[in-house]
């Protein structure tokens, strides 16, 4: 029988960051067996800070992204705020990482819904891809791929105002920042938030409007019950840059909340299969069969009680109504849940361009030097986890980071596989639409693995179907 | 004029785009702006169209040494797709910037010749620099003729 098995291989994913494939294996009737994503996640940054001062992680560990290094960046500072002995920074300082992860989030979310999933959801899962990318979205609505690229430019500015630079910014220091924003800086973002605040609403509308105008074929969609994880402030409040652990399972009960960053470990743990480079985490009390959980946008709005802006909190009951108040499951539903996040970031961002903290000049506070730390972010696309154990001579000699993408591995495992059932399984002929199904779902999560150089002349998109011997059927090029 | 250099520092010759904006920016040309990134992304069309001109400039493992500078065109078809999702080429953001901004900046490729590319290695190979080097030499010349 193995003889008659085909394994369909996708490689490498498109339209997500780094390097993804996707192995299908089909039965002689083109059942699918077996459906996996295979992530190629280089983790060699955490080798790359032993030995460094810990005084330059902040800055190093964004080295290995382009598209979320912010996240990165704060994330090690918070958790080198607590190895200097900063247990509580400045106001000014608190309030200008905020507007500096507000800034990335707004950005990171727009950039992902106009130009990723866009053409997805304005020209259909099927369409011709020659025509279902940025440049088509361009083409057939200009006005909204224009309000991507100002939303995306306009996050990008705050970043810069607040961190020094587009990417790869210095503005977080431990135990606080090094600037504080300038009135021009400010009157310069202001100018332009009405604007943002009216596109964001737009944008949720989008979402919204799709997700429930196609909730008969969007709800099944490589869905399943999931357990979801984040942080959330102590009032239960959505909060994406500085809260405590709280897992849900998919009926909405807490498996565990209120937990310390600082004791993620106790809770969380890595398993390591033989078919993948990347890491699976779970949940202990549930085991790796039953603990593993979603993070990102969708958890988040599940596992958050509230959240303290008024136009996202509208937001978040109407989609909280289409599941009468449950956890939310379905996959495809991560995009409207990441449209009220960008609503929520550019509300706060409003927030804090009006508060004078931000022009104070207490920057940075020390304390008692400590030898370990955790620092815990709601990146974009998830949790982020930094932990670090620096010597007496100021040396990082141990790092552990779990990024988003490393949480999602199972559920995005589990999405690709529903998809195949769903979309591929006993179909006479494999197309591309078909294929674009997958990715979709895969995009959902909005998976960032950027660890590849990107010099020119390098992969094209490669989609390969080998027999079960390893025999190559066909191969071709996409588009 | 805008020289946009993009790719990761950190490894090695992949930063040979920031390298020859670094390059270029310490010779003070009139006129001259450059934005130093590490990928290609959608807003880089608003800023090629607050420009009359654009320069590309990346890393190549495959082009002539020591450079190659070649015209960018909008294309009408969609090019390769990149195994990177919020990349993008030069030709599509010449492409969105006449699309969506209705201008249409002279468009180079400078493509500047690399040799490695291993992560977490943040110095150019000596070659790699040296046609660095050759390639600033080129363009700041160019420009002060008004030549591109």
């Amino acid at each position: 029988m193995a003889t008659s098995l085909k394994r369909m291989i996708i490689e490498p994913v498109t339209r997500i960051e780094g390097h993804g494939k996707v192995s299908i294996l089909l039965d002689e009737k083109n059942a699918v067996r077996e459906a996996r994503l295979h992530i190629v996640e280089f983790r060699g940054f955490e080798r790359f800070v032993q030995g460094r001062p810990y005084w330059e992680a902040p800055v190093l560990v964004q080295r290995l992204c382009g598209i979320c290094p912010v996240s990165h960046h704060l994330a090690a500072a918070k958790a080198m705020d607590l190895i200097v002995g900063a247990e509580h920074i400045t106001p000014t300082a608190e309030k200008m990482r905020r507007l500096m992860h507000y800034g990335q989030i707004f950005q990171s979310h727009a950039l992902h819904f106009f130009h990723l999933c866009s053409p997805d959801i304005l020209f259909g899962f099927d369409a011709d891809p020659a025509i279902r990318n940025i440049v088509g979205v361009a083409r057939k609505f200009p006005q909204l791929a224009v309000q991507g690229i100002m939303m995306r430019k306009y996050g990008q500015e705050i970043i810069k105002a607040t961190a020094g630079k587009k990417v790869h910014g210095t503005g977080a220091i431990p135990g606080g920042v090094n600037k504080n924003l300038a009135i021009k800086e400010r009157d310069a973002l202001l100018s332009e938030q009405t604007k943002m605040l009216d596109w964001a609403r737009g944008a949720v509308a989008i979402a919204r409007d799709y997700t429930t105008e196609h909730l008969k074929t969007l709800a099944p969609f490589g869905s399943f019950d999931s357990n979801h994880l984040s942080i959330v402030r102590k009032d239960g409040a959505l909060e994406l840059y500085d809260g405590l652990l709280r897992a849900i399972n998919p009926q909405g009960d807490k498996i565990f909340d209120m937990v310390s960053n600082q004791r993620y470990a106790e809770y969380i743990a890595e398993e390591v299969k033989d078919w993948s480079y990347m890491k699976f985490p779970f949940i202990r009390s549930l085991g790796p069969e039953q603990g593993w959980y979603r993070v990102g946008p969708l958890p988040r709005l599940n596992t958050c009680d509230f959240i303290d802006t008024p136009e996202a909190e509208k937001a978040r009951k109407e989609f909280k109504a289409v599941t009468n108040g449950k956890p939310n499951n379905m996959t495809m539903a991560y995009h409207w849940a990441r449209m009220i996040e960008l609503l929520h970031a550019m509300e706060k961002i409003s927030e804090l361009l009006h508060d004078p903290d931000l022009q104070g000049n207490e920057l940075v506070v020390k304390g008692e030097r400590r030898e370990e730390a955790v620092g815990i972010i709601e990146a974009p696309r998830g949790t982020l986890i930094h932990h670090y154990v620096v010597n007496k001579n100021d040396q990082i000699v141990r790092a552990n980071l779990i990024v988003s993408t490393t949480h999602n591995n199972s559920p995005m495992n589990m999405a690709v596989r529903k998809v195949a059932e769903q979309h591929l399984s006993g179909k006479p002929q494999i197309t591309e639409g078909m294929l674009n199904h997958i990715e979709v779902a895969i995009r959902a999560y909005d998976p960032c693995l950027s660890c590849a150089t990107h010099s020119l002349g390098t992969m094209p998109l490669l989609v390969e179907i080998v027999n079960s011997d390893g025999t190559l059927v066909e191969r071709r090029l996409r588009p | 004029m805008l020289v946009l250099g993009f790719g990761n520092p950190a490894r090695r010759d992949d930063g040979l785009g920031p390298a020859v904006v670094t390059e270029l920016e310490k010779r003070r040309i009139p006129g001259l702006v450059t934005i130093s990134e590490y990928q290609l992304a959608v807003e880089h069309a608003r800023d090629a169209a607050d420009h009359d001109a654009i320069i590309f400039a990346d890393s190549h493992p495959q082009c002539r040494e020591p450079f190659e500078l070649h015209p960018v065109a909008p294309s009408d078809s969609e090019p390769q797709t990149c195994f990177t999702s919020h990349v993008l080429t030069p030709e599509q953001i010449v492409k969105l910037t006449a699309d969506l901004f209705n201008r249409r900046p002279r468009s180079y490729l400078l493509a500047i010749k690399g040799y490695s590319f291993e992560p977490f290695e943040e110095c150019l190979t000596p070659r790699a620099k040296a046609n660095m080097l050759k390639a600033a030499d080129f363009i700041a010349e160019k420009i002060r003729r008004g030549e591109v």
